[in-house]
């Protein structure tokens, strides 16, 4: 055993070397994206899928190299404040400089990137394999793959950039992939205009995203100034206070404002100065704390935008009008939890500010919830699944929140895992099955497609939390933080997200399951548009398998069985993977204590107990509902063995109206409310169309005075002349 | 004072030349009176002792370009067009433009200090020469040499274009 | 006895550039009388090469010290000879663009190509100029250049009357410059610029009212020039009216070297003027031109007609740069309120720097994206269409991925990059203009900047989204390709994308243009 953990923590190539060969994961997707598209109808669709598949292989075996070699203590990237241990990096030049400002070429994996990396190469690469059976009858092949490559590439680029400018390259680049995609079969208009909703919502993040870099830099820029009876309480063991300003100073020149260490070393000098007032400049009269809360809420605003949460998820259900691997890849296993990932990587920053910290988490909680209960009255297959998504995102927001980084990173994995297979899983079964994705028109899926009901099975109960999955670990781990953890300036705030959360969970075992029982246990529908279905191919049975393995597999991260170091005596796994990326947090946690995270000093059976038990009920309430009480449908004869419940049919009837009065009727007016105020009116209405409305109409106006009539040109501009001449002569000469 | 008066003269009958240039209706009468506007003009420069300018324009404008646009005038056989004053927003607003150009230029040129008077009298010497053939050569091609040059690319590109835009279809 | 000036060789540096064009602009008008070969691809490759070897003779010029020549008549420096390059990339650019769209209309002349290098040349002496006799010569030299150019094609009333328009209203933006120069003459009793400098200040005390007179006309004539909101509104017709290629022609080259006139002229007028005068007209000029071009491109479905209010914005983006050089000292920015507020970060001479590279590289990453923009739009034009008025409309566009996937790859480009989206080049010009703003304290005029190119990406994507997300019509001819034009577009695709990505040694060489004489 204690050879195989060397084996696997000793670098299998030079550090130094993987730090300059990062580019190559992203150049191979990007090379197979301009081959695909530029020349995919030349060379045919085997070859196109080779290059696409391919591409993104070569990525995933590089991926694996660079992984390993993190896993080496002797791996080290160098950064102006010295170096990191277990992460690799390189610098490969100045992108572009304006003034002081500077953006440089850096790559960078650490645990945490590099994980990323292999679950979007990984990932990435059986959804491709999945994607060459998925779209053998589509004659815009190589489009889509030139579109997926080319995700694939700007999401490699998000995750690996060691600046926020290079991470918004990827995080636009991501944006347009997906946008292209949503809108792939654009012959709907509502498909259209799903990827329309998508643009627009994302712009408004993408905008909170800049201006919030921008409030960094002047942030920065004043605390490099600040006057030296301030930073002499700057002073760290073995360095002035004066010092740790030039420090500073000297890296944002050398790698800009925006690169992510310099950011951390600024941290570092925020967590003193949360309180001082900014003297001069742009920013004056704000303090530190203040700037620093707002630059967090508009990073929350571009998050919310990319992750969907409130009040800019609606875009992620209406997003699913795209080809089901895409809605697998990009709505649900890597682009829409970069908004997590950005939290991750400005961890140091976030744990400055209880006040964004409490409002990630009450976002978070509230969309987990409102989403899990929308969720409730969907019929398609990929509709429930979009908004599980959603909520799943929501309780990965609590876990950031919380202060539970690594809990809710490890949530992302685990969710890529099983809600990929999830995604995938019902792509196989519209494909079986004639692209029917209304799950009452749907039945007796678990005999007629084995292998997609077995891995579909286990993709749920993971998601829903039964214990030996890995959802189980990664969902009680947020919950179990929210619960523990808190945040003294507002106390109440993690106490309701918790509730929140626990209720959002229950609800996610009932959704799951009631999709799970309708659309595979039930006997086949009368409505259905084929009468028997048909098991899909390796090509797309594989990919679900082994997700299925994975999202089994997982759970090994969720394990407490690390010693901790320092801070309590019990470690899970993904938390001592991680703890080095998180070790400035630590530091400025400890300095302010604006989050109070007690120490674990045994493992949690309590909370497991509590987690599996609220699983069970969720589960076990839509297994009573739809399996004994409401198992048959109108014009269906009921088979023998449930003769038994004829009995109960008044009983049926009166739970389906409970359930319709209760349950469906209120979520459904809250639900339709949502949608109506939130999506119609907000989102379509405002944003998108008044947008275009406002903007057509002032050009309209505009546009009467060019008449194409010269005389009427040469009056306008006589009269600008005119305008211009006699108000400077009224005022300086006359 | 005869100077006043025939500048008088001179700027009345200018002005009075260029409004009939864009008020009377038949083409023909339109062009003599471009020609008077450059006779009016050539005395004006005289009056400024430009006296090579003065002949330069009557020679050039007054004769060559005005027997092209007479000729053309002529071979399109162009006749009346309309009424000339017909009031649309673009002419309304052109005009209050002007006005307002005017005024403001006018106001500007009120308040300007006297300038120096120069007489026979006083700068003889320098006025002997002033506006000569041969003083206006020397600064030419001289002083001015670049801007010069620059004309006879201008010229030159002129002629070119002339050529493309006169080809019936290309 | 005549006083006969001493010019050396190195005084002549300064025109070589448009000698270099000139000459090869009279090889190809005889190369029309003496070779009749049928092919007249060749013709475009001449004007390349000219163009080429223009451009790196102004390149050498570029790293030369910045100095008066000819009698102060005419100025070299980084900034001028830099703008020059771009001038003579964008001309041979537009010849190869010329040679595919002439041949399939079977109009290829002579005339056209030396017409363009003309242009150039004139543009080439325009930046260098540095007397207002001269500038207005070297205007007429390019202006009378792009008249004949606009009415080259003679297909349906609409060239014609571009070109008369253009003619006619660019002759009273030509006279109001020439009043302009004249009351300042009567003022100082100059008209040489660095000598109107010194004297101005002087002058303001008794003949004020006549400099501020001629200090209006003469920002009226170039507004004309670079196309500024209220002076723009010749723009569109013209732009929609001309050969495809020589709108691609105008749209960057004229608008470089009038904006670089425009800077070295206004740099001298300045000059004991309130400070705050020229600061609100430059201020309202970049407000006016940057809202009126995109909210005028937005209900646009003509293509070429949206690419010309685009190139208005675009002005609109440069003029704030050129009005961040014009900002009064922190000490007088005083009485102008909200929008035209201006409170300087940085002293003028570090600013002035980085406006000049901001401007530099900006007019850079539009040459080579309105290059390429105009002249996708040139390759899928059909002659057919000519006449029709729907010739551009964006229908022509749709499921251009599916029947041109390289062209409309590049056309994705090149919209993201007028856009401002990173990492095309659109994106960083946009990034050092605003960046220079707001060092200069326009921080309000940049956030007017920013907004109206958020709304621009409005229009921009949507030409993304017909080329990729409609279908193609039924009967959507086959495209007419030539290798001229694919080798154009490919260039100019590279630069877009190149540029954005490393703009590292350009950028730098760009930065030594902060020489700008007397600036």
């Amino acid at each position: 055993m204690q050879k195989l953990v060397e084996f696997f923590q000793t670098a299998p190539v030079d550090p130094q070397q993987a730090g300059q060969m990062l580019w190559l994961i992203i150049l191979l997707p990007l090379l197979g994206a301009f081959i695909t598209g530029v020349f995919g109808k030349i060379i045919g669709r085997a070859n196109t899928h080779l290059v696409a598949v391919g591409a993104v292989f070569g990525s995933f075996l590089l991926s694996l190299i660079v992984f390993w070699t993190i896993n080496d203590y002797r791996a080290m990237a160098t950064t102006p404040f010295g170096s990191v241990n277990y992460a690799v990096g390189a610098d490969y030049g100045t992108w572009f400089s304006a003034g002081a400002f500077k953006v440089t070429f850096g790559l960078f994996a650490d645990h945490l990137s590099g994980s990323m990396l292999l679950v979007i190469t990984g990932v990435g690469f059986l959804i491709h394999l999945y994607s060459t059976e998925y779209m053998s009858h589509d004659d815009g092949y190589w489009r889509f793959f030139a579109y997926l490559n080319l995700f694939v590439a700007a999401m490699l680029t998000l995750v690996l950039g060691d600046s926020l400018p290079l991470l918004f390259v990827g995080w636009e680049g991501v944006g347009m992939c997906s946008y292209l995609l949503i809108g792939f079969w654009y012959t709907d208009p509502a498909k259209a205009f799903a990827g329309r909703k998508a643009f627009i919502t994302n712009r408004i993040g993408d905008f909170g995203f800049l201006v919030g870099s921008f409030l960094m830099v002047l942030a920065l820029e004043a605390a490099t100034k600040m006057p030296a009876d301030v930073s002499s309480k700057l002073g760290r063991p073995g360095l002035e206070g004066s010092s740790v300003l030039a420090r500073l100073s000297d890296g944002a020149k050398q790698k800009g404002p925006l690169a992510v260490p310099v950011l951390e070393e600024g941290s570092k000098v925020f967590a003193s100065l949360l309180d001082d007032t900014i003297p001069a400049g742009p920013l004056e009269g704000f303090t530190f704390g203040g700037v620093l809360t707002a630059a967090l809420l508009l990073f929350l605003l571009g998050a919310a935008g990319k992750s969907a949460q409130i009040p800019l998820y609606v875009w992620l259900p209406d997003a699913m009008a795209g080809p089901t691997p895409v809605s697998a890849l990009i709505h649900a296993a890597t682009m829409v939890t970069s908004g997590i990932y950005l939290f991750c990587r400005i961890s140091w920053l976030a744990v400055l500010s209880p006040t964004a910290m409490a409002t990630i988490a009450l976002i978070g909680a509230t969309t987990a919830l409102v989403a899990a209960l929308i969720a409730f009255s969907q019929k398609g297959l990929k509709k429930v699944l979009a908004y599980s998504t959603v909520s799943q995102l929501g309780l990965m927001f609590l876990g950031i929140g919380a202060g539970a980084f690594w809990a809710a990173f490890l949530h992302v994995i685990t969710h890529a895992f099983f809600k990929a297979c999830l995604f995938l899983g019902a792509g196989s079964v519209m494909h079986g099955n004639g692209e029917e994705e209304d799950i009452t028109k749907l039945g007796n899926l678990r005999k007629e497609m084995p292998t997609t009901w077995l891995t579909f099975l286990v993709a749920t109960l993971a998601i829903t939390g039964i214990v030996p999955l890995s959802g189980f670990f990664s969902k009680d781990a947020i919950l179990h933080a929210a619960h523990t953890n808190s945040i003294p300036a507002v106390a109440w705030a993690l106490k309701t997200a918790w509730v929140l959360g626990v209720v959002a969970a229950g609800c996610t075992a009932f959704y799951m399951m009631r999709m799970y029982f309708v659309a595979f246990e039930y006997p086949r529908s009368a409505e259905a548009k084929t009468p028997h279905a048909h098991e899909s191919s390796w090509h797309m049975t594989l990919p679900l398998v082994v997700l299925a393995v994975l999202s089994v597999v997982a759970l090994v991260h969720g394990l407490p069985i690390m010693k901790a170091e320092g801070r309590g005596t019990i470690q899970t796994l993904m938390e001592n993977f991680l703890d080095p990326v998180f070790r400035t947090t630590q530091e400025n946690l400890a300095k302010r204590q604006f989050l109070v995270i007690p120490p674990e000093e045994h493992v949690p059976w309590g909370a497991y107990l509590q987690a599996w038990l609220i699983a069970l009920t969720g589960g076990g309430i839509a297994f009573f509902l739809y399996m004994r009480f409401f198992p048959s449908r109108k014009g269906q004869p009921l088979p023998g063995p449930l003769e038994a419940l004829r009995t109960f049919s008044w009983n049926k009837f009166y739970v389906d109206e409970v359930y319709n009065f209760v349950i469906i009727r209120p979520l459904g007016v809250v639900a339709r409310v949502l949608w109506r105020v939130v999506d119609s009116i907000l989102i379509d209405g405002v944003a998108v169309r008044g947008t275009a409305w406002v903007t057509k109409q002032s050009g309209s106006v505009l546009r009467y005075l060019q008449t194409g009539d010269a005389q009427a040109y040469a009056a306008i501009m006589a009269l600008g002349l005119a305008g211009a001449l006699v108000w400077v002569l009224q005022r300086y000469a006359l | 004072m005869a100077e006043q008066v025939l500048f008088w003269v001179f700027a009345i009958g200018t002005i009075a030349g260029a409004g009939g240039v864009i008020a009377v209706r038949n083409p023909v009468a339109s062009a003599i009176s471009l020609v008077a506007t450059f006779f009016f003009l050539a005395g004006t420069y005289v009056l400024l002792w430009a006296h090579t300018i003065a002949v330069i324009q009557v020679l050039v404008y007054a004769g060559a370009i005005m027997v092209l646009f007479l000729f053309v005038i002529m071979l399109l056989s162009l006749t009346d067009h309309g009424p000339i004053v017909q009031l649309s927003p673009s002419r309304i607003a052109g005009a209050l433009a002007t006005a307002a150009l005017l005024a403001s230029l006018v106001g500007v040129f009120r308040k300007l200090p006297p300038g120096d008077t120069v007489t026979w009298a006083t700068d003889a010497s320098r006025l002997s020469s002033f506006g000569t053939l041969k003083e206006l050569g020397a600064v030419l091609y001289t002083q001015w040499l670049f801007p010069f040059e620059a004309v006879s690319l201008l010229l030159l590109v002129a002629i070119v274009g002339a050529v493309v835009v006169a080809k019936a279809r290309v | 006895m005549l006083n006969t000036p001493t010019v050396t060789m190195f005084d002549l540096h300064v025109v070589l550039p448009a000698a270099a064009l000139v000459f090869g602009a009279i090889v190809l008008m005889l190369s029309e009388v003496f070779l009749s070969s049928p092919n007249r691809t060749y013709m475009a490759v001449i004007a390349l090469v000219t163009s080429g070897i223009a451009g790196v003779v102004a390149l050498n010029n570029a790293f030369e010290p910045a100095r008066l020549v000819l009698q102060g008549f005419a100025v070299i420096d980084p900034f001028s000879s830099f703008m020059t390059v771009m001038v003579c990339l964008g001309t041979g650019l537009a010849s190869l663009l010329a040679a595919g769209f002439l041949k399939h209309r079977n109009a290829e002349r002579g005339e056209f190509y030396a017409l363009m290098l003309f242009a150039a040349a004139g543009m080439s002496l325009l930046a260098a100029s540095n007397e207002f006799i001269t500038l207005f010569i070297n205007l007429e030299v390019l202006s009378v250049a792009t008249y004949a150019l606009t009415a080259f094609l003679r297909r349906g009333p609409r060239p014609a009357e571009a070109g008369f328009k253009y003619f006619i209203l660019g002759a009273f933006a030509g006279a109001l410059l020439l009043y302009g120069a004249a009351l300042l003459y009567g003022a100082t009793g100059t008209t040489r610029l660095s000598d109107l400098a010194t004297l101005l200040p002087g002058a303001m005390a008794t003949r004020g009212g006549l400099v501020y007179a001629g200090f209006g006309l003469v920002l009226a004539g170039f507004a004309f020039k670079v196309a500024a909101v209220p002076f723009h509104m010749w723009t569109p017709d013209v732009y929609e009216g001309a050969p495809t290629p020589v709108t691609a022609l105008m749209s960057v080259g004229v608008k470089a070297a009038a904006i670089v006139a425009m800077v070295r002229t206004f740099l001298a007028l300045v000059n004991g003027l309130d400070p705050q005068v020229p600061f609100i007209l430059f201020s309202l000029l970049a407000l006016l031109t940057m809202v009126g071009g995109n909210l005028l491109a937005m209900p646009q479905r003509n293509v070429k007609r949206m690419l010309a209010y685009s190139s208005i914005a675009h002005a609109g983006y440069l003029l704030l740069g050129v009005t961040a050089l014009f900002v009064p000292d922190a000490a007088r920015s005083s009485d102008a309120g909200g929008v035209l507020s201006a409170t300087p970060l940085l002293a003028n001479a570090a600013v002035n720097a980085s406006v000049y590279k901001g401007i530099l590289f900006y007019l850079l990453g539009y040459t080579v994206t309105s290059i390429g923009a105009f002249g996708t739009l040139a390759a899928i034009e059909r002659r057919e269409d000519e006449t029709r008025s729907n010739t551009w409309d964006l229908e022509r566009l749709a499921g251009l991925a599916q029947r041109q996937p390289g062209w409309a790859a590049a056309m994705a480009a090149f919209m993201l990059s007028l856009a401002g989206v990173p990492p095309m080049v659109g994106f960083l010009g946009k990034l050092y203009i605003f960046s220079a703003a707001v060092d200069a304290g326009l921080i309000w005029l940049a956030v007017v900047g920013v907004l109206s190119s958020v709304a621009g990406t409005y229009y921009y994507l949507r030409v993304v989204v017909y080329m990729f997300m409609r279908p193609a019509a039924a009967d959507a001819p086959a495209t007419f390709r030539h290798w001229t034009t694919e080798v154009a577009l490919v260039v100019s695709a590279v630069a877009t994308v190149a540029l954005g990505i490393v703009p590292g040694p350009i950028a730098e060489w760009l930065s030594r243009a902060g020489m700008v004489f007397g600036g």
